[in-house]
């Protein structure tokens, strides 16, 4: 019933390896006062893309315009052939994009098991389904299943981290918009989370992460691009990337200090 | 002893639909962030609706229920069509202003339809007591906390077990997470809003079956709606039961010691108590963030 209008391919099965492009997009929150300025990239299926720039740059607007939060003024997105720029959330979900945002996102007061139901709901018709991707779930992450009735908003920082990645890939998405994913979690769960995103990219998904420790994205990037001010900067693969990373990360840290 | 015995059990059989009468807002505070300043004249209209069909075709009470559940949800389907849809990304204190023009319009269309005077439904069959030990219960009593028990528990089991409470449990706590995750938060806005809705249409039948009203009384009611939010909280439905319950024994506890016409000052102290204690909870936990 809800949101049926929505076109629900079978993000599970379509195993198209989906391109994302974003074409010169112009957005922001407030009408003439653009966030972005005709920002363009490409995320490829197999990759990890990763997208760098200095605070405020507009990375997470990239992702919420990608993601449909924010509609953007001008400008096109598309998924393989298709064109998604006005297509809300859930129809993105059901082409097989997931997001994670930045912070933590779990519903605090909803248990475990109810936090991954609600990753489910785009499948809300279809029991055997989410029976089943759930079932993948608890055997993939078994902390998560001895944990199920728990409040989410009683788990340590890392399980809940734990929860909305599992959540995150429960839909079985092909491509993932993933925004600091390092960002107040401790360091040995960082180095999950990034052997994590290299699996994804192994089993042929398109990563596009969005991260401010520079050196660890760079290490897992296949392909760069720098954002200031709402314009692309630099971009290109690591290899070339990587030399110049110091030069580029240190105007930055300039950047941040003039007034 | 005796006299006591019976002014409890009847302070809480008064007290659960007292409870029912908050339930509406409840919800729509807690779950949909609005103050829907509606509820006083959407329970009066619950009532005259109740009263009319009644005298029409002498409906059974489950009958009427259901019957004034439904246009309720036709009600509240037009509105949203027709004024909230457009509210949805304007500030609270618009929606506020709205509803209170909704309000305002609907005492006015209630007025002139019933008339100013005072009515009463008086269901025949409802008219005796049921003897229980010592004790007589009202069956119209009886009958009205069993409603407001019936409605509660409902809605209880539908949000804790459903796939759709789920997710209205889930964007009440984050619009956006929610929407992350392919709810489409407008529509369970509108659904909340329907909830509510038809809640107040429901404790508007319980308050036909027990009290005379009239249009202007929708303050009277807005008020008790709003005192036992304040009392139970608004994160959980069984606390606002709870609370009418709570207000209705110290109502009628009261009123054996406080002269009849003194009885609504309970009411206003109970709301200053409460509002003291919310105060400080509340502060709390703005210190804890
Ligand atoms: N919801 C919002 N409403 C208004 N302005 C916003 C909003 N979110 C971000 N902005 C503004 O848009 C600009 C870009 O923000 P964005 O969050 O995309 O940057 P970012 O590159 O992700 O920065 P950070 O590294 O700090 O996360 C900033 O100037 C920010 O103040
Ligand atoms: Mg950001």
């Amino acid at each position: 019933m809800i949101g049926s209008s929505a076109p629900i391919s079978d993000a599970a099965t379509n195993n198209t390896r989906s391109s994302l492009v974003m074409d010169k997009i112009t957005a922001g929150y407030h009408a003439d006062q653009w966030v972005l300025n005709g920002v363009s990239l490409r995320a490829e299926p197999e990759r990890v893309t990763v997208v760098l720039g200095p605070n405020g740059a507009g990375k997470s607007t990239v992702l919420k315009v990608l993601y449909g939060l924010v509609a953007p003024h001008a400008g096109s997105v598309r998924v393989g052939d298709q064109d998604i720029t006005r297509l809300p959330p859930e129809a993105r979900l059901a082409l097989g994009l997931a997001y994670l945002p930045q912070g933590h996102s779990v519903f605090p007061s909803l248990t475990v098991q109810e936090n991954l139901e609600m990753g489910l709901w785009i499948y809300r018709h279809d029991r055997a389904r989410r029976e089943e991707a759930l079932e993948r779930c608890f055997a993939e992450y078994p902390v998560l299943k001895d944990l199920r009735a728990k409040l989410a908003g009683s788990l340590s920082g890392g399980q809940q981290r734990l929860l909305e990645v599992a959540r995150l890939m429960l839909p079985n998405p092909t491509v993932l918009l993933i925004d600091e994913p390092s960002v107040g979690v401790a360091p040995n769960l960082v180095d999950i989370l990034y052997e994590h995103i290299v699996r994804w990219r192994n089993q042929g998904k398109t990563v596009l992460l969005v991260d401010q420790n520079v050196e660890a994205a760079v290490s897992i990037a296949d392909y760069v691009y720098t954002l200031e001010s709402g314009r692309n900067r630099l971009d290109g693969p690591r290899d070339e990337f990587e030399g110049r990373l110091r030069e580029v990360v240190g105007q930055w840290l300039r950047l941040d200090v003039l007034p | 002893m005796a006299v006591v015995l019976t002014t409890v059990v009847s302070g809480i059989l008064l007290g659960l639909m007292y409870g029912l009468t908050g339930m509406g807002l409840t919800f729509t505070m807690g779950f949909g962030k609005t103050m829907n300043v509606a509820q006083g004249t959407l329970i009066i209209l619950g009532a005259f609706f109740a009263l009319t069909f009644f005298n029409a075709w002498h409906l059974n009470v489950i009958v009427l229920v259901i019957l004034v559940m439904v246009l309720f949800g036709v009600l509240a389907g037009l509105l949203n069509l027709s004024l909230l849809r457009f509210l949805r990304d304007k500030s609270e204190i618009i929606t506020l202003l709205v509803l209170f023009g909704v309000a305002e319009v609907i005492e006015n269309v209630t007025s002139w339809i019933w008339t100013g005077n005072l009515q009463a439904m008086t269901i025949p069959t409802l008219q005796n007591s049921i003897q229980w030990g010592s004790l007589s219960l009202p069956k119209t009593d009886l009958v009205s906390a069993a409603i407001a028990v019936v409605a509660t528990g409902v809605l209880y089991l539908f949000l804790q077990y459903t796939y759709l409470g789920k997710a209205i449990r889930a964007s009440a706590q984050s619009d956006l997470y929610a929407r992350i995750l392919g709810v489409n938060t407008s529509q369970i806005r509108a659904i909340i809003f329907l909830i509510g809705l038809v809640l107040a249409g429901i404790a508007g039948v319980t308050v036909a079956l027990l009290f005379p009203f009239a249009p202007q009384d929708q303050d009277q009611w807005l008020v008790m709606a709003f005192i036992v939010v304040v009392v139970g909280g608004i994160d959980n439905i069984l606390s606002t039961l709870l609370a009418g319950l709570v207000i209705g024994v110290a109502q009628a506890l009261a009123g054996l010691v406080v002269p009849f016409q003194d009885q609504n000052l309970i009411l206003y102290a109970f709301l200053a108590i409460a509002l003291l204690f919310r105060n400080n909870q509340l502060a709390r936990r703005m210190r804890s963030l």
